[in-house]
């Protein structure tokens, strides 16, 4: 059976999905740095050879992110908006109506109809605050894995509020709160209380009466994050599993 | 093309950045223009726009015209009195990303970025204010009502008393009493004009001037239905509506006129992706915006910007023919056809965009907002709903006088392409 | 051809017919829904049916004399008056009547003197607008009231007697027999003093501002108090307004409500003469639309306005 690839080369990684049918066979990610275009081609190359399929069988490459026409090998381009929108509404089998996805240094909220067409979307300007970039900055500052955020975050005190989710202004106020001797885990709490307030800032007036809300991107894998969109939103939030490929399979799922 | 003051040997700092600016500023400037030149849908006959947006400035329009210069801002002044006394009216703004340098140390953080641009781009024209012997300003948006003042302060340069008329605009529009002070206004501008140009208003040139303008909106306005069709892209449509107040009306409507056949015979795109364009005026060189949106494959059909289709008021009927009849139907022209936001009761702006025979032509509404530009930036969200509720597909966008947003604004761009298809 | 053309056109010919058409015999009736006035003589081609209205053939004689069959004459004036109207309605005020021609010659001669129009302010036109529906009733009350013996003879016809029509159209047949003061009692002179003062004062108002008689007219009144039965009309697409105000300048009657109105599509005021200036005027393409039943014969649009634009003066490309 022929082969699709879905690449989508973000600001921060470089995510690759080989899909066979509409299931994903395999994935790979790099962090994004120059020469995205070789690093790409890698990325498919080593997941081929781990398959043990050959380039032959590719019937497509489309490519999505902000480096997509970096990638000289993609025979199509989709903005990633539209591909998101097509990744999680068939990964959901359906469900999604409301998309909010966090990405390198974008927030991004999409609401879809019962057919999985885009009704409405938003997106941040070019404002990077509460996106992942803002993430790495702080644990760089707190020297913690990101990995370790969600569960970190459930051991903080509750009612910090953090007033900056901007990647320069966020600095010197955890070095204060540190300084005041504010525990990691509560400002962890309170960073990610800080980014679901911005997220939700976009996404209030069009969260739909029903249907569900999905959370995708990177910093998608961090529970703590989950947790307090959910008590931001008032709604269930779902995760897929390894939700930062959506958007790449969802280029996948154009070529077809 | 822009001139470096001369060198004030007691600030050589201050005129080393003034060179430095202007040196950037021309590169850009002249860029843009290499970059519509260098376009496959160049036509020799679209060369005339370029040479006049090669140099909009005072000196170059003077000596293009031969017509004394009154600095205009915005679209309240009625443009035939001027032409009645045999004057240009020159209008002030920028579209360039770096002047605004010039102007920033002494100017709120957040403001029109076209006037910014316009206050830093002044202080690069040797006697800018000498160039004009008068200078009409309404009392439109915060930034215009405050800008002499602005211009005072960041650029150094106060227009004298003498030469200054102020039109104050009435707010309402559908009120009687609304109507009769604006008149009151038109007449008081007239006098100015009397007393400026030491001569008397005469009825038949002012009909003459109307007629003119008219003719200028019979081209505009053909070229508007071509456009409709999707055969004017909308950087031409851009260039020719800037280069209105560069050259005389009269110059300008022959240029459009041997321009217009260019675009008759040009293949329409495809159905998809027709947009109307609304919000904050578009004006050379500040093309991103229109540039980014082709990219994305949307074509803009129609527009609400008052550096484009809303140009000029156009469709002066008169019916009195004496000077009260012409003032009158020239005041009541220019403040209740136009559709500035800056007016309190606006509700009738939306059928602007709504109107049953217009929305045949585009599936969506792409508002550009101008950060600090707040009458615009208001409107985005009045006018979202009804738009809506008109099945009208629509996309805020938010941008500035800076190029690091294009690829954030594509992305938006490209997913409301694809969602116009949805 | 534009709109205004061919109005000035259609006016020109009905005048001509209307006003000398007799002469060949041509005989339209005597329930013409304008200013067709038979005291112009042998070459009035039909007659106004406000005279219909008033005289013994009107109402009037359908009280004298309920079992005659010259009743139904008048009721079949009346028919045939409501079928002229509901085919045409207001069409006939600013494309037919006569004497609105002779309203518009004044104004055309004032545009090309560059006279300013006089202003009659919206509290003005308020207080006149009640004047037509005045002379509407009396014109209808008073026959009745003579044909019961109530009123002297000499209140027949009362409005024929004031009506500028009558002293100003048989001018053009060459007959100023109607100016004459009649002295032969108090009432004919208490008329004949009215009209000839209607008659001095009138023009210079009709010069000085477009369309004036027609403010006052009866004949607009009647029509407009039918209107629901006529299928020519003027209606808006408020959605396309951008209230830019052309069209109540255009407007010879100075109608606000056509630039005001925001919902309904019925913009057929009591003022409105359907003579389609407000449609010529407007740029907002199917904002104003002149009706026939349900086939729009004009709709507003900017290729027209801008057509009309490029039209006075030089060429475009030089």
């Amino acid at each position: 059976m022929d082969i699709k690839i879905g690449l989508d080369l973000g600001s921060t990684a470089i995510k690759m999905v080989v899909v066979e049918g509409d299931q994903i066979i395999g994935r790979r990610v790099a962090p994004t740095s120059p020469g995205q275009d070789a690093l790409a081609q890698k990325l498919i190359d080593g997941a081929l050879a781990e398959l043990g399929r050959k380039p032959a069988e590719i019937r497509g490459v489309a490519s999505t992110g902000y480096g997509k026409k970096l990638f000289t090998g993609a025979g199509m381009n989709i903005d990633e908006i539209s591909a998101n929108a097509l990744g999680l509404f068939r990964l959901s089998g359906g469900q999604a109506r409301t998309i909010i996805n966090i990405g390198g240094q974008d927030l991004k909220v999409l609401n879809l109809s019962e057919a999985g067409k885009i009704t409405d979307f938003r997106m941040n300007d070019k404002c990077a605050a509460g996106t992942g970039r803002f993430f790495e900055l702080v644990a760089r500052l707190l020297d913690t894995p990101l990995e370790r955020f969600g569960e970190l975050s459930r051991a903080g005190a509750p009612d910090l509020e953090l007033n900056n989710t901007c990647v320069v202004f966020a600095e010197s106020e955890i070095v204060s709160l540190l300084a005041r001797g504010e525990s990691r885990e509560t400002i962890i709490r309170g960073l990610h209380g800080s980014v679901a307030r911005r997220v939700a800032g976009m996404v209030h007036h069009q969260l739909p009466d029903d249907g569900a809300v999905y959370l995708d991107g990177g910093p998608a894998n961090n529970p703590g994050l989950k947790a307090a969109l959910e008590d931001e939103l008032m709604v269930e939030v779902k995760v897929l599993a390894e939700p930062q490929f959506t958007v790449a399979y969802g280029a996948a799922l154009a070529l077809s | 093309m822009t001139m470096t003051a001369s060198p004030n040997p007691a600030d050589s700092r201050r005129s080393r950045l003034l060179g430095k600016v202007g040196q950037k500023d021309q590169s850009l400037h002249q860029q843009q223009i290499d970059q519509l030149r260098s376009r496959a849908d160049f036509t020799p006959e679209l060369d005339y726009f370029l040479q006049v947006m090669e140099n909009p400035w005072p000196a170059a329009v003077s000596e293009r015209t031969g017509r004394p210069l009154a600095a205009i801002l915005c679209l309240q002044a009625p443009l035939e009195l001027f032409q009645a006394f045999g004057w240009q009216p020159f209008k002030i703004y920028s579209g360039s990303y770096v002047t605004g340098r010039l102007a920033a140390n002494d100017l709120p953080a957040i403001m029109c970025p076209m006037l910014r641009s316009a206050l830093g781009a002044m202080q690069l024209q040797s006697g800018f204010l000498s160039s004009f012997r008068a200078w009409v300003l309404p009392t439109t948006c915060d930034w215009v009502v405050k800008f002499t003042e602005m211009m005072k302060i960041s650029a150094g340069l106060a227009i004298e008393e003498t030469s200054l008329h102020r039109l104050e605009l009435p707010h309402l529009k559908d009120q009687d009493d609304s109507r009769e002070r604006w008149l009151e206004e038109i007449y008081k501008l007239k006098k100015f004009l009397e007393k400026m140009t030491g001569r008397v208003l005469k009825p038949g040139k002012l009909r003459e001037a109307l007629e003119t303008y008219q003719r200028a909106y019979a081209v505009l306005s053909r070229l508007t239905e071509l456009r409709r069709q999707g055969a004017v892209p909308a950087v031409w449509f851009t260039s020719i509506a800037n280069s209105f107040f560069y050259d005389t009306a009269e110059n300008w409507t022959a240029a459009v006129a041997r321009a217009l056949p260019a675009f008759e015979g040009r293949p329409r795109p495809g159905a998809g992706g027709r947009v109307f364009l609304a919000g904050s005026p578009i004006f050379f060189p500040n093309f991103k915006l229109l540039e980014l949106m082709e990219e994305a494959g949307l074509t803009v059909v129609a527009d609400d910007l008052c550096s484009s289709e809303r140009l000029f008021p156009g469709a002066v009927n008169i019916s009195d023919h004496s000077e009260f009849g012409l003032l009158s139907a020239l005041a009541e022209r220019y403040h209740q056809g136009c559709l500035c936001p800056t007016f309190a009761d606006n509700d009738r702006r939306v059928n602007n965009i709504i109107n049953p025979a217009k929305r045949e032509y585009f599936e969506g509404v792409v508002f550009q907002v101008l950060k600090g530009c707040h009458p615009y930036d208001l409107e985005s969200f009045s006018l979202a709903g009804p738009l809506q509720a008109e099945g009208l597909k629509f996309l805020r966008l938010e941008t500035d006088y800076t190029a690091e947003d294009s690829q954030n604004l594509l992305t938006r761009l490209e997913a409301y392409r694809h969602h116009l298809e949805a | 051809m534009t709109v205004r053309q061919l109005r000035l056109l259609v006016q020109h010919l009905s005048f001509i017919i209307l006003t000398y058409g007799g002469r060949l015999g041509l005989n339209l009736g005597q329930a013409l829904p304008c200013f067709s006035c038979p005291f112009v003589g042998p070459g009035c081609a039909g007659s106004c049916y406000l005279i219909g209205l008033q005289g013994r053939i009107g109402f009037g004689m359908v009280l004298e004399d309920l079992t005659s069959a010259w009743v139904w004459h008048p009721i079949g004036q009346f028919l045939l008056f409501l079928f002229l109207l509901a085919l045409l309605g207001k069409a006939w005020c600013g494309w037919i009547c006569p004497f609105g021609l002779v309203q518009d010659w004044l104004t055309m001669l004032r545009q090309k003197l560059a006279i300013r129009e006089m202003v009659i302010t919206p509290a003005w036109k308020k207080g006149l607008a009640p004047i037509k529906y005045v002379l509407l009733g009396y014109l209808i009350l008073v026959p009745p009231l003579v044909t019961a013996g109530i009123l002297h003879d000499d209140f027949f016809r009362p409005f024929c007697n004031i009506c500028p029509g009558r002293s100003i159209m048989p001018l053009f047949a060459l007959n100023p027999s109607y100016l004459a003061i009649n002295n032969n009692n108090d009432v004919f002179l208490g008329l004949s003093l009215t009209l000839l003062a209607v008659t001095g004062g009138l023009p210079v108002g009709m010069f000085f501002k477009e369309r004036f008689f027609c403010v006052f007219c009866p004949m607009l009144a009647l029509i407009h108090v039918l209107k629901p039965m006529t299928i020519l009309g003027l209606v808006k697409e408020p959605k396309a307004c951008v209230g830019c105000g052309n069209c109540r300048r255009a407007c010879p009657m100075d109608v606000t409500e056509v630039h005001l109105e925001k919902v309904k599509p019925d913009v057929q005021t009591p003022e409105c003469i359907d003579c389609a200036s407000c449609v010529e005027a407007c740029a907002s393409d199917g904002a104003l639309t002149l009706k026939f039943w349900k086939y729009k014969l004009f709709t507003s649009s900017r290729r027209y306005v801008a057509g009309l634009a490029a039209k006075p003066g030089r060429r475009l490309v030089p």
